[in-house]
């Protein structure tokens, strides 16, 4: 039992890892520098498409400070092609060159390694490299058509049809029956562009091989260390146990960080050639174009309700642009699809949706904050806006009674989430309430609106490809009384030091400060699956929970032994074991550790001696999808409820965000600060992809906005207050510390929240993601022209498929995906 | 960044030997916060590199009656200006471009000399008639009108031996006032469209009597809209007059397409509302200054 002190989780402890980035001290990735370092540059794709004709790379070689020079013909047979997230899996798509075809722009063709990192973009410049340009094909639903150009021809296709590599189908209930019952049916079709993380810190890694020992030391930029170095040994056949990889401070990562790099293969490669270390930090363009995005998307949906407002059914087929490699794009249809479809409990009794994941010419898809749930969750909640607009109802009340409750948890939904707990229904009462939403729906002004959206958020999952769901950390109690947690996870900015430490605190009452967390390095730390999918809390916590219990309860049993009292009785507090009720008594934890590690002869006979130490991993009682996509694919759900307000230019087209609230809830809130920061940080993304965030390719696969001159990037006055949040919280059942997820909710309904408040200050649907501002004043200038109170931009993108509404009528058309 | 030689000069005269011997293996720096970005890229390569930024008789503000300033002054001094007319016009459109950072480093002379289309300092000058005075190795100046400064996008009427020394900028004419209005996506961003007015009005009738309106950002270089500033002169600025100038300004202004920022249809449609916004500001402000 633990003793009723101050705790600390639940307080709001300045976090830990401040200071040192504060005061620039931190160490990135960019300021490493070994002995005899040196420095390779990765020659690019220029297009979309080409074959490589010729590639001679003699004249580097002769350059000054030249060292090496790598071609595809220097790993062909050598290298194994890897898969997307983990190793065994059927897809091994990935080389660390294009293989004679170039298949997206700012893909690897050769690489040169020098003395110095000018040197190197020297040596670039000399290779002569002819290339066949080949027509691309840029847009994911084109790219699913049997006629389309193949991507990449040399990819082995062992699954899938055409550019197409696999799919993912939803089903519950009987969509036919919930269409005929339907009173109004309303469709649209959507896109969504692919918003990049821009993480401070940009890619790289630096390599130092050992040929002595033969051993590879990864410095990665990487959210998982095992990751990195489970795919690399495979992809370069070196036992696992020989290879190390660890990250330095890293500067964000958001998912992006989250696959094996080509540039991380090139780089032990030539450490391995020469045995010196290589260093490779990517510059913007290098990120932006070969370092992951959001999956842009093209999708038809349909959403079945009954006059009064009652959603009874979804229909939706659409299509994923993964890029010209896998790299987690399937995982993201599952996953952001099944999820995004709750919180609408009977809508989701007929569900029928098919995800095709297609590559394309264009940058390979990763891992980004809200992982396919913003494009699933904007178009269902536009078409309940629409909805809502044709049978006169307010859409946050149709929201609200379409929701699972509180109070009906434990819920297991249609889809076969299991819903532990929730506060969905408040969250959407209380930010309702906060930001005035009947007010102004009651008083509208001119090119100003309101919008509501809702999602629950996953927490962490697992993942379907791979089966897995933990995270591990091993404990040490010292024997001067401090403790030293190892963690699997990759902080990237979370504070994992200070809510570890909070929680630490409180399981074996020691003070905040004498504990200390090492994270993300394969040789200290066990194995786990790393961070991302907002999962540390919960999950890496849970594991943190179970090694905290197995580290008091040894203490108990020495305190009990030598203290001559009860086990039950005993309790932790004040960095001391004792009876409780009677703190001023009892041991030090740090006798008790001395004891065990330098007195060993005074311990129970039972216990075991030496440093006392704990290792927990936590795999989460989840599910894999059913063959009709269903499954609880995620252990606990974090309910989203966001209200915008925007102000549109009706001159220029400009929209402003000039209020947004946000009501969640993230289970047991471990430390305030720290959950306001994500909800702050997750909503100016949330933003950015709403209003402009989009990688452009032009018709041949060349990338037009490659840098930050380029690319829609808002900075801090283009974003409201971004203090309006109120924590509601439902504590998880699930996890162990009573946590659920946070940091990416905010991220997931900004462009639905968003869209819906332009509709309500315009009348115009925008059913394109982001709406940028010449979208907005074109469609604006559209409307005048047509006189009408009400469209959508593109024009006709949404529409009535079926009406048995008085005054509704139906204007049904064949849509695009039959 | 390709390796390059790096003279930091004290004089013109020293900038402009250097210019006349080396060609255009030698290009002035200032700010660097044009060049530095294309050298980085590689997209630029120089062997020399001549540092003008500390050149004494390139910096500060003079005022007399009009201004004449330095073509190295950094925006950060133009925005610390407490002027009011030309003066109060630079310090705002200096003050409206991207960050802190740049405007610490940025200058005048670079940004006019870059003449990059979506720079806002090159319609800015042609908006205050300012004049470019150009200097010579052989010590032989010359004045260039703002309006005929730019010949092209990035490109400008200076000779490959010839720098920017000053700008001179008149002073306003009494009762006559000024409005800028910019388009940017986000807080940053370069300006997709940019307009400035300054108009002065009759004290007796408040009729327009002179109107220059000048478009940037849109076009490769600043458009003088001369047609849609005669509209306006003689007459009354009323809001259906400003909405004749605007479409006036739509039809006199050709932008170019720009594949990631604004179709040529869009920065139209913004060329039409800044010009009207400008027009009606730019009143509103003469109307006071006649008072």
């Amino acid at each position: 039992m633990k003793a009723k002190v101050q705790l600390k989780v639940g307080q709001p402890m300045p976090r830990k890892e401040d200071l040192v980035l504060l005061t620039g001290q931190a160490k990135y990735l960019a300021d490493m520098k070994l002995p005899r370092m040196l420095h390779t540059a990765i020659l690019r794709a220029p297009m979309g498409k080409a074959n490589v004709t010729r590639l001679d790379v003699a004249a580097v070689r002769a350059m000054p400070g030249i060292v090496d020079v790598l071609t595809p013909d220097d790993v062909k047979g050598k290298v194994e092609p890897w898969g997307d997230i983990c190793s065994d899996l059927l897809i091994g798509d990935r080389m660390p060159f294009a293989m004679g075809e170039v298949s997206y722009y700012g893909q690897e063709v050769a690489a040169v390694l020098a003395e110095t990192m000018y040197e190197a973009q020297d040596g670039l410049e000399a290779i002569q490299v002819d290339y066949e340009e080949l027509p691309a094909v840029i847009d994911p639903e084109a790219a699913a058509q049997p006629d389309a150009p193949v991507v990449n021809g040399s990819l082995s296709r062992e699954f899938g049809y055409g550019n197409v590599f696999d799919s993912y189908r939803l089903r519950t209930g009987d969509i036919d029956k919930a269409f005929e019952e339907a009173d109004l049916v309303v469709k649209g079709d959507f896109s969504f562009g692919g918003q990049v993380a821009a993480s401070m810190e940009p890619h790289g890694c630096v390599v130092d091989y050992d040929p002595s020992t033969q051993k590879l030391t990864v410095y990665s930029t990487t959210q998982s260390v095992f990751l990195v170095r489970d795919l690399l040994a495979k992809a370069l056949h070196i036992a696992r146990n020989n290879i190390h990889v660890l990250t330095l401070t890293l500067g964000g990562g958001y998912g992006q960080k989250l696959q094996l790099f080509g540039h991380e293969v090139i780089a032990s490669i030539f450490a391995m050639r020469t045995g010196r270390p290589v260093k490779i930090v990517l510059d913007r363009e290098e990120v932006f174009s070969a370092g992951g995005r959001r999956a842009s998307q093209v999708r038809h949906s349909e959403l079945m309700l009954k006059k009064d407002g009652t959603l009874v059914g979804y229909r939706e087929n659409f299509y994923h642009n993964a890029g010209a490699n896998s790299h987690w794009a399937n995982q993201i249809v599952r996953i952001g699809t099944q999820i995004g479809m709750l919180p609408y409990k009977t809508m989701m009794e007929n569900l029928y949706i098919d995800g095709n994941v297609t590559y394309t010419n264009t940058s390979p898809v990763g891992a980004l904050r809200g992982f396919g749930t913003p494009q699933s969750v904007f178009c269902k909640e536009t078409l309940i806006e629409y909805a809502a607009q044709l049978l006169g109802m307010d859409p946050l009340e149709m929201r609200l009674k379409n929701s699972i409750r509180a109070d009906e948890c434990p819920y297991t939904t249609p889809a076969g989430q299991k819903i532990d707990t929730t506060s969905m229904d408040i969250c959407i009462e209380k930010v309702a309430e906060a930001s005035g939403w009947q007010a102004a729906r009651r008083a509208p002004k001119p090119y100003v609106g309101v919008g509501n959206a809702n999602t629950m958020k996953y927490t962490s999952c697992r993942h379907p490809a791979f089966d897995s769901d933990l995270d591990a950390v091993r404990m040490r109690l010292e024997t001067d009384g401090t403790v030293t947690v190892f963690s699997s996870g990759a902080p990237q900015g979370q504070g994992h030091e200070t809510f570890m430490s909070q929680i630490v605190a409180d399981e074996l009452g020691v003070d905040f400060e004498m504990v200390k967390v090492v994270s993300a390095d394969t040789e200290l730390v066990p194995w786990g699956l790393g961070t991302w999918g907002s999962r540390a809390a919960a999950i890496t916590g849970s594991a943190l929970m179970i090694a905290s219990g197995r580290i008091r309860e040894k203490l108990y049993k020495i305190a009990a032994h030598i203290m001559e009292a009860p086990i039950d009785d005993l309790v932790v507090s004040g960095n001391k074991v004792h009876v409780r009720g009677n703190p001023d008594q009892g041991m030090w934890i740090q006798q008790l550790a001395q004891l065990c590690a330098y007195r060993t002869h005074q311990l129970p006979p039972d216990v075991e001696p030496g440093g006392i130490e704990a290792i927990a991993t936590f795999d989460t009682p989840t599910d894999r999808e059913d063959p009709s996509g269903r499954g609880n694919f995620s252990l606990t759900y974090s309910a989203h409820s966001d209200v915008a307000k925007v102000e549109v230019d009706p001159g220029t087209g400009l929209i402003r965000v000039i209020d947004y609230f946000q009501a969640t809830d993230c289970g047991t809130v471990i430390n305030p600060l720290i959950v306001a920061g994500q909800h702050q940080g997750a909503l100016e993304m949330g933003q950015g992809q709403a209003l402009g965030e989009d990688l452009i390719y032009d018709e041949s696969g060349r990338l037009l906005n490659g840098s930050f001159r380029d690319y829609y990037f808002p900075v801090a006055s283009d974003f409201p207050d971004l203090n309006n949040h109120i924590d509601v919280p439902a504590p998880s059942e699930m996890s162990l510390t009573g946590a659920k997820s946070v940091g990416e909710g905010a991220t997931v309904t900004p462009p639905a929240a968003i869209a819906n408040a332009v509709h309500d200050a315009t009348g115009i649907f925008m059913t394109e993601i982001p709406i940028t501002a010449e979208k907005m004043c074109m469609a604006l200038r559209e409307k005048e022209r047509r006189g009408v109170e009400q469209m959508s931009w593109p024009p006709e993108s949404i529409w009535v498929e079926k009406s048995r509404v008085e005054g509704v009528a139906a204007t049904p058309r064949a849509a695009a995906q039959e | 960044m390709k390796s390059f030689e790096f003279v930091r000069v004290d004089t013109t005269d020293a900038a402009l030997e250097l210019l006349a011997k080396e060609g255009p293996e030698a290009r002035l720096i200032a700010g660097g916060q044009s060049l530095v970005p294309l050298l980085r890229k590689r997209q630029l390569q120089v062997k020399y590199l001549v540092d003008i930024s500390r050149v004494p008789e390139l910096q500060g503000i003079e005022v007399n009656g009009g201004l004449h300033i330095g073509a190295a002054t950094r925006y950060r001094d133009l925005v610390r200006q407490n002027g009011t007319g030309p003066a109060a016009l630079l310090a705002f459109c200096a003050g409206s471009i991207t960050d802190r950072q740049v405007r610490n480093l940025a200058t005048i002379g670079g940004s006019l000399c870059f003449g990059a289309p979506q720079y806002d300092m090159p319609p800015a000058a042609v908006t205050l008639s300012a004049v470019m005075v150009a200097k010579k190795a052989d010590g032989s100046t010359r004045e260039i009108p703002a309006g005929e400064f730019l010949v092209g996008a990035r490109k400008t009427a200076l000779d490959e031996d010839e720098m920017l020394v000053r700008v001179d900028v008149p002073g306003f004419e009494k009762g006559a006032a000024w409005s800028v209005q910019k388009f940017h996506p986000h807080q940053g961003q370069y300006a997709l469209a940019w307009l400035g007015c300054v108009v002065s009005l009759d004290s007796a009738t408040s009729a327009c009597r002179q109107v220059r309106i000048v478009a940037g950002c849109a076009a490769e270089t600043p458009v003088l809209c001369s047609r849609a500033s005669g509209l306006l002169e003689g007459q009354s600025p009323t809001t259906e007059a400003a909405h004749e100038a605007a479409e006036s300004v739509v039809d006199e202004v050709e932008p170019f397409a720009d594949l990631v920022w604004a179709s040529i249809a869009y920065k139209k449609e913004l060329l039409r509302t800044l010009t009207y916004r400008c027009v009606m500001d730019a009143r509103d402000r003469a109307l006071k200054e006649v008072g």
